[in-house]
């Protein structure tokens, strides 16, 4: 057997994501990760080199620029505090679950938003049980229901990572959420792959939206002062 | 390459069986120009397969509207298969000899992932009980996956990564 040694330059891929609020990222970002293939581990093993940072971040890390807080986008919890509807995979609502917070860093901070939007993280324990094709699509960034995060240092549940479940509903309390419990913050990489899933998850352009909605607008506007 | 993998899951779970398999592109426009004309001619549940290489089997499967919701219950089905969100009211998609097949897939992959999906069109069905889908189906075949979280763990350090590939 031969092996083929593959090269992918990470600056490409960050250079793609810095405009992670263009419709188009989502598509990009698939394409620079299309080498990998069907190479399900190798996917895995570079967003865990790459999505995390080494330890859950604080006001330090950003050596004097950047202001108190407690908890920022795309942080992954450990919670009991918050609620999540009509759960797509098993979930035991009394013990300990895992979430990421969706909303921008800044409207998460205390006294914001009342509520938060989370999305729970399912783990993955097997390749074989009914998450492998939801595991293999978000991996391939091929499932806009879910997003792929890998195996977080120091908790053992996530044998092969976590999907962020998108079909369900989790939120929790302003004030619980500060107090929760931090695992992981994401890096750049981590946190421009999460914005630009979010982008595609939510605002993705839609031809019939545009279709429906198609105005015969007026080519001016005039008005009296 | 048959799409063996939704094939087997829908007939086990949902007693589907084909309705025919066309061996090309250009023999599946052959026998349909257009959406409009697909769905008349297949009896519902009943899927066609298209095994030009190029397509590495994809179906199409027709299913009445109530089938579809008893699908999607199922989300390890549902996975596989993508919802279909557009009632069969708009005409959308023609197929042509022309366009290339692969390109014509891509796009319905595209619309798929969009959650537009593939929309197929009775317009000889006014009462709009059928939808269609189409069987987006991964070739797992070669995929590697992790034995263990030790796969997965492990850091490389350069801008430039590398991993090698096993031919």
């Amino acid at each position: 057997m031969t092996k083929k040694k593959v090269i992918l330059k990470v600056d490409e891929l960050e250079k793609i994501l810095e405009h992670y609020h263009r419709s188009d990222c989502w598509k990009k970002t698939k394409t620079w990760f299309a080498p990998f293939g069907g190479n399900i581990g190798e996917r895995a093993k570079f967003l865990k080199a790459n999505m995390y940072t080494p330890k859950p971040l604080v006001a330090a890390d950003g050596k004097g620029k950047v202001a108190e807080f407690s908890v920022l986008q795309g942080d992954i919890l450990k919670t009991k505090a918050a609620i999540t509807y009509d759960p797509v995979f098993d979930f035991i609502p009394d013990e300990y679950s895992y979430y990421i917070v969706i909303p921008s860093s800044c409207s998460v901070q205390p006294k914001k938003y009342k509520q938060v939007l989370l999305a729970r993280l399912s783990p993955i324990e097997s390749t074989e049980d009914v998450m492998r094709q939801a595991f293999v699509t978000s991996i391939k960034f091929e499932n806009n229901k879910s997003f792929y995060l890998p195996p977080i240092d120091g908790e053992s549940p996530g044998e092969f990572g976590f999907l962020a479940i998108f079909e369900e509903v989790s939120h929790i309390d302003n004030k619980l959420l500060q107090s929760a419990q931090r695992v992981a913050s994401l890096s750049l990489i981590g946190w421009h792959l999460l914005n630009a899933f979010l982008v595609n998850h939510y605002t993705r352009p839609s031809a019939d939206d545009s279709t429906l909605r198609q105005l015969a607008y007026d080519t001016e506007w005039s008005f009296y002062e | 390459m048959p799409n063996s993998l939704s094939t087997i899951n829908i007939n086990e779970k949902y007693n589907l069986s084909p309705s025919f398999v066309v061996d090309s592109w250009s023999q599946f426009t052959r026998k349909f120009s257009s959406a409009s004309s697909l769905i008349p001619n297949i009896p519902v549940g009943k899927y066609i397969e298209v095994k030009d290489k190029k397509l590495v089997g994809d179906c199409f499967v027709i299913f009445r509207r109530t089938d579809f919701d008893n699908l999607n219950m199922l989300s390890s089905m549902a996975s596989k298969v993508t919802r279909c969100l557009v009632q069969i009211d708009r005409i959308t998609t023609t197929f042509s000899n022309n366009e290339k097949p692969e390109q014509v897939i891509q796009l319905i992959h595209e619309q798929a992932k969009l959650g537009i999906e593939f929309t197929v069109i009775s317009s000889s069905n006014s009462n709009s009980d059928y939808f269609g889908s189409y069987v987006v189906e991964e070739d797992n075949s070669d995929l590697k996956m992790p034995k263990s979280r030790k796969d997965i763990e492990g850091k490389i350090n350069d801008k430039e990564k590398s991993y090698s590939q096993g031919r």
